[in-house]
Parts: structure tokens; C-alpha cells; sequence
């Protein structure tokens, strides 16, 4: 069942490069799979949003890319490189000099992700100095400056307060500091404005653009919003329970969405119906990955499905020179236009 | 911080005073006459009353009571109805052999323990974890004196270690010889409750949120274990082993009485069987009043260990 691979579309040389990346976990009830042969690469200065419901597989990818999975998972790859270098050859030391320096991570969580009973400053100067060799005056001094290139006013008194007296909007700025302090050339970014005010979210997506663009580092941001989306992707890498369905330009995918998944997270199917007519959600929720349903995985929450979804599995096809889909009926435009 | 501090003062001042009422009513409803015992099998029945006027038994216990605390106050617990000795001094004699025979225990039992925990959490399931776990369990179970006893069959057979008493100081041969069993059997009484906690915060620790920052700032296992998860996983410890200091006092009555060491629990056991009424009185508040003040001052450890707490005043 081993899902055909197609290399990741591509117009410069990518920074980092996966090849059908599976990702499994072991429980007491047997391997449960969490990602099934994924491909994707991003190049410098650009940035991929990978987009799905949770469970979809979105933060296993990401913690996967930097090494980060916890002992219980087992990950294959038919190629993982970083700017040229085969990932998989590295040993653990050399994994760990490019973790934090040359791949940075933002998380989720601000209010967990600082470890509780650290100054914010030692914190950073702790990120700095294990990549970088300086007295811990001069660290302190680049980290109270890189908390102010985040714009969290009066650095030099957060750096000495504890995560627990800061904001929650402060804190992911001080996370962000901390991911981009060494100008990493990859920044993965999961989720993080999903748990900040609507107005906060919306200066920490520019602080991140604005500091990547600044740094020239190449991007995965990982979201489940198609609106963050819209704001800040190049590209569109769709997932749908551990496997992607749907590969884009962010302007492909918004004008003419290729996967019956997309148009349910893009909340409404202007194209197909009529004006006025009521918006389709996705009905149901993910299927447990131990009990996939047969043939296409979405077939059991697709408005268009029929019998040949209940038993053939799409595989991704090329549609465009940039653009992947695993529908059967992908041109769905043509298709569907047809059948109705 | 300081609001904090003279609240948890208040408070432990009104349980000191709940316990010297307690130690006092405990020992009232003891069949034993602490009278007759003085007057002796020789002592008639007016020597017997005059006796009991004296110590103010003939009061009510409200007042008897208010005396008493008079009197413990201005430091004078009373005299032994045995020997006549002076409480304060005998206990302040006794305070000594007891914080030197707890301390040594905790000073193997707690990095041992500490030790264990961190191993069984890295390998959690494994083998390690196993017989870990199941030394915890059996330190748990195993009562203080049959770990004593068998440690004195042991030396008796082998006559590598001395079995009473307390012997010169402690950077000495025979002091170290001396303290070595009791030292030993009181702290195992340490070793299951800290090495549980330690495995269970710290593998909790191990997959927290900031942990995982950690090791993407690039950390080594060994600084993301170490100054990360242990940081914070240390936390409730510490407040384990506080409170595990009541038990260890509780096991230092024990300890002491099996291997004759001269501290404050062989001389409450000691004045208990004798009927020694304040002897017994001032070892028992003597404890007690331990408990509550390290209780307080692991309040303060945690405060200064974790940032968090201080905030919440």
C-alpha cells in the first residue's frame, strides 16, 4: 500500500527536501501511523503553510523535520536532506549544532513552551551560547536586543521577569526571539497564533514574516487557518489524515482549490454552487488512523463520492507544473461541472 | 513574600498551641499517676496529696493547662519525676545524636534516592525502572525495626559494626562505625517515597512543552535532562521530602530505641514506659514543634526554588 512518491514541485534548489516521509507511533494496541509517505520541500526565502484539521499530522511533520519526535515514534524517509546535506547520515551531535542554529522552531504554546522557572533572558542567553561561543555579558546583551527587534517594550526588564509575568502575546514574542536569534536559515512555525487574542495574532504574523524576510530564511508554517494562510503562504501543502492531499501556490489553491478536502476547509464552494446557495462544511471528524476507511480516506466525508473512492486509492497527480492532487475527480471544476 | 511569611507563622503558632494541648490531655488520660510514681511504694496517702498539690494536679485541667503553657513558655518543660533532671536540659542533650542520626540519613538516602529516580525515569519500563520501583515498594513496606533487627543480627554474626549507642564524633572511626546501621536502616525509610516522585514528575517533565523548546534550541540529552525537566521535576520533591521529615522522626523513635541511640525519641520512649510525665510531655512538643517549623521552612525552599509561588500573594 505503499503510496507512489512524487518528487515535491520545485523551481529552485530546495533548502530542505523530504522524499515519502512516514511517521509511526508505537502504542499498546500496535503502530499507530500518524504520516504516510509525505513529500515536500521548501526553498530559501520562501514559505510553505501545511494546512489541516488536528489529527491531520500537521505538528508530527514538523516535529519529524526537526528530529523532535518523542522515542515512541519510528520515522522512515526515502531522502531527508538540508541544504544538501543527507539528514539521515548525521549523527546526533551534528543533528543538535544545526537544531536551534540553522532550523529553528516556534511552538504552539507560549504559556508552556518557556521553561516556567527561568528568567526569559537566561533563557535566550542559554539559546545563544549553546551554539555560540561569548562571555555571558555580551550573550545577555544580544538577548535583551533581539527581544527588542520582537517590539516587546522595556527588554531589558523582561529579560530579568519570569514567563508566568508576561502576556501571552509577549511570550511567543520572546519565543520568537529565541527561534530566530541565531538568523536561521528554516523556520518552522506550528501554530503559533493559535492561542493569542484575534488582535494579537495578527501583529505576531507580521513580526514573523517580517523578521523571516528580514533574515531570508526559508519558512514551514504549520496552521489550521485557512485566513493565516491567505496571509502569509507562498505554497499550500494540504494534509488530510497523515497524508497530504493537495499540493498549491497559495493563489492556485485559494482561486481554484483541487481537493474536495480543501473546499470544505476553505469553508464554502463558490465554484460549484449556486449564488446564495448555503456554504458545506465537512461533516464528521477524522477517522481514527487505526480504522482507515478503504479506498480514498476522505471518501466518508465527501460530498462527491462514490464507488470508485470507496475502494480505488487516489494517488497525487501532477495537475500543473506546482500543483499535486489525490482526487480522482481532480480537475474538479471539469469533472464535477460534468456529472451535475 | 513577607505577608506570606507572618501568615504561615500565625498559623503554625496556633497548631504548636493545638499540639501542647493534645501532648497535655494525652498524657492526662494515661492510667498512670505521675503523684503516686514520685511518692514512691513507700509514699502515704497525704505525701501522695501534698505531691499533687505541688505539681498542681489538684486543679482544673483549663488551668492546669494555662500553667503549663506559662511554664514552657519561660523554657522550663519541668523537671523528671525520676531523676529530678531538668527537661530542657535533658532534651537539649538529646537534640543533638537526633539531627546528627537524621541527617545522616538523609545525607545517603536522599541523592540515592534522587539517583534511582532519574534512572528509573530515563529507562521508564525497562529494567531498570523494574527493580527500582520494586525497591521502592519493599522500602515502603518493610518496617524500620525489622530492617534494624536483622541489621543487628547481621552485626552481631559479622561484628563488623557496633549495635548501641552513639560513639565519638563523627569524623571519626568509631563515630562513622557507630552511626553507620541506624544511619543506614532510618533512611531507607526515605528512599521508596522520594525515588517514586522523582520518577513520576520527572518523566512527566521529561515530555513537557519547554522540554521539547529545549531540545530544539539544539541542548544535549544531558543539559535538556539536567537543568530543564529536573528543574522543574525537583519541585514537588522538595516538598516530599519535607514532609517526609515527620516520618523520618517518626522512624528516629524507632531507630534510636533499637540501636540505644541518646536522642529525643529514645528519651520520649524511654520516659513513656517510665511514666515520666513531663519528660514525655516535652519530648513529644519538642517533635512536634520540629514538624511544623521544617514545614515551614520548605514552604520558604519551594518559594525561593520556584518563582511561580511568590507571586501568588
Amino acid at each position: 500500500m505503499k503510496m507512489q512518491s512524487l518528487p515535491a514541485p520545485q523551481t529552485t534548489a530546495p533548502l530542505l527536501r523530504v522524499d515519502n516521509l512516514s511517521v509511526s507511533f508505537r502504542t499498546d494496541h500496535g503502530p499507530l501511523p500518524a504520516l504516510q509517505g509525505v513529500s515536500l520541500g521548501v526553498s530559501p526565502g520562501e514559505t510553505l503553510a501545511v494546512v489541516g484539521e488536528s489529527g491531520s499530522g500537521k505538528s508530527v511533520l514538523s516535529l519529524a523535520l526537526m528530529n523532535l519526535l518523542p522515542p515512541t515514534a519510528t520515522m522512515t524517509a526515502d531522502h531527508l536532506s538540508f541544504d544538501g546535506r543527507d539528514l539521515a547520515s548525521l549523527g546526533q551531535r551534528d543533528k543538535r549544532a544545526l537544531r536551534g542554529r540553522d532550523m529553528a522552531m516556534i511552538f504552539q504554546e507560549p504559556a508552556t513552551a518557556l521553561n516556567p522557572v527561568q528568567r526569559i533572558g537566561d533563557q535566550l542567553v542559554e539559546a545563544i551560547l549553546l551554539h555560540d561561543d561569548m562571555p555571558r555579558v555580551r550573550a545577555h546583551t544580544r538577548a535583551v536586543e533581539a527581544l527588542a527587534a520582537t517590539g516587546i517594550p522595556s527588554p531589558d526588564v523582561r529579560a530579568r521577569a519570569y514567563p508566568h509575568q508576561l502576556s501571552g502575546g509577549m511570550r511567543q514574542r520572546a519565543l520568537i526571539a529565541m527561534a530566530l536569534i541565531h538568523r536561521p536559515r528554516l523556520l518552522i512555525a506550528d501554530e503559533p497564533t493559535t492561542a493569542l487574542d484575534v488582535t494579537v495574532q495578527a501583529q505576531i504574523l507580521d513580526l514573523i514574516r517580517d523578521l523571516a524576510r528580514e533574515v531570508g530564511t526559508a519558512t514551514i508554517f504549520i496552521t489550521h487557518d485557512m485566513g493565516v494562510v491567505a496571509e502569509m503562504a507562498d505554497r499550500v501543502a494540504v494534509l488530510y489524515a497523515g497524508r497530504m492531499v493537495e499540493m498549491a501556490s497559495a493563489a492556485d489553491l485559494f482561486d481554484s482549490p483541487e481537493h474536495p478536502y480543501t473546499l470544505g476547509l476553505l469553508g464554502s464552494m463558490p465554484q460549484l454552487s449556486q449564488r446564495g446557495a448555503p456554504m458545506l462544511p465537512i461533516t464528521g471528524t477524522v477517522p481514527d488512523p487505526r480504522h482507515m476507511p478503504p479506498g480514498c480516506h476522505f471518501h466518508t466525508r465527501c460530498p462527491f463520492a462514490n464507488g470508485t473512492c470507496e475502494t480505488v486509492r487516489p494517488q497525487l497527480r501532477r495537475l500543473g507544473p506546482a500543483r499535486l492532487t489525490a482526487c480522482h475527480y481532480a480537475p474538479l471544476l471539469e469533472t464535477l461541472g460534468a456529472r451535475t | 513574600m513577607m505577608v506570606r511569611l507572618l501568615r504561615r507563622a500565625a498559623v503554625s503558632l496556633v497548631v504548636l498551641t493545638g499540639v501542647l494541648l493534645i501532648g497535655f490531655l494525652m498524657l492526662q488520660v494515661i492510667p498512670a499517676d505521675p503523684a503516686v510514681a514520685i511518692a514512691g511504694p513507700q509514699g502515704t496517702e497525704a505525701e501522695i496529696e501534698a505531691i499533687r498539690r505541688h505539681l498542681g494536679l489538684d486543679q482544673p485541667l483549663i488551668v492546669q493547662f494555662l500553667y503549663y503553657l506559662q511554664r514552657v513558655l519561660s523554657g522550663d518543660m519541668g523537671h523528671s519525676v525520676i531523676n529530678n533532671a531538668s527537661v530542657s536540659a535533658e532534651l537539649l542533650r538529646a537534640i543533638g545524636p537526633t539531627v546528627e542520626l537524621m541527617c545522616a540519613a538523609m545525607l545517603w538516602a536522599v541523592p540515592t534516592a534522587l539517583a534511582l529516580g532519574i534512572l528509573a525515569a530515563l529507562r521508564r519500563g525497562g529494567i531498570i525502572d523494574r527493580m527500582v520501583m520494586t525497591l521502592a515498594v519493599m522500602g515502603v513496606s518493610i518496617p524500620v525495626f525489622w530492617v534494624g533487627l536483622l541489621m543487628i543480627q547481621f552485626a552481631v554474626r559479622t561484628r563488623a559494626f557496633p549495635i548501641q549507642g552513639r560513639g565519638g564524633p563523627l569524623w571519626t572511626l568509631d563515630g562513622l562505625s557507630h552511626i553507620a546501621l541506624p544511619a543506614t536502616a532510618l533512611g531507607l525509610i526515605l528512599i521508596g517515597p522520594i525515588a517514586r516522585m522523582t520518577r513520576t514528575t520527572l518523566s512527566d517533565a521529561l515530555h513537557a512543552d519547554h522540554v521539547r523548546t529545549a531540545r530544539a534550541k539544539g541542548a544535549s540529552e544531558t543539559r535538556v535532562v539536567l537543568n530543564h525537566a529536573l528543574r522543574t521535576a525537583i519541585l514537588p520533591v522538595i516538598t516530599l521530602i519535607g514532609l517526609q521529615i515527620g516520618s523520618l522522626m517518626g522512624g528516629a523513635v524507632v531507630t534510636e530505641t533499637i540501636f540505644s541511640w541518646p536522642g529525643v525519641g529514645r528519651l520520649a520512649v524511654g520516659a513513656i514506659i517510665a511514666g515520666d510525665y513531663p519528660m514525655a510531655q516535652g519530648a513529644i512538643i519538642f517533635l512536634a514543634s520540629a514538624f511544623i517549623i521544617v514545614n515551614v521552612a520548605v514552604d520558604l525552599l519551594n518559594e525561593l526554588a520556584d518563582p511561580r509561588l511568590g507571586a501568588r500573594t
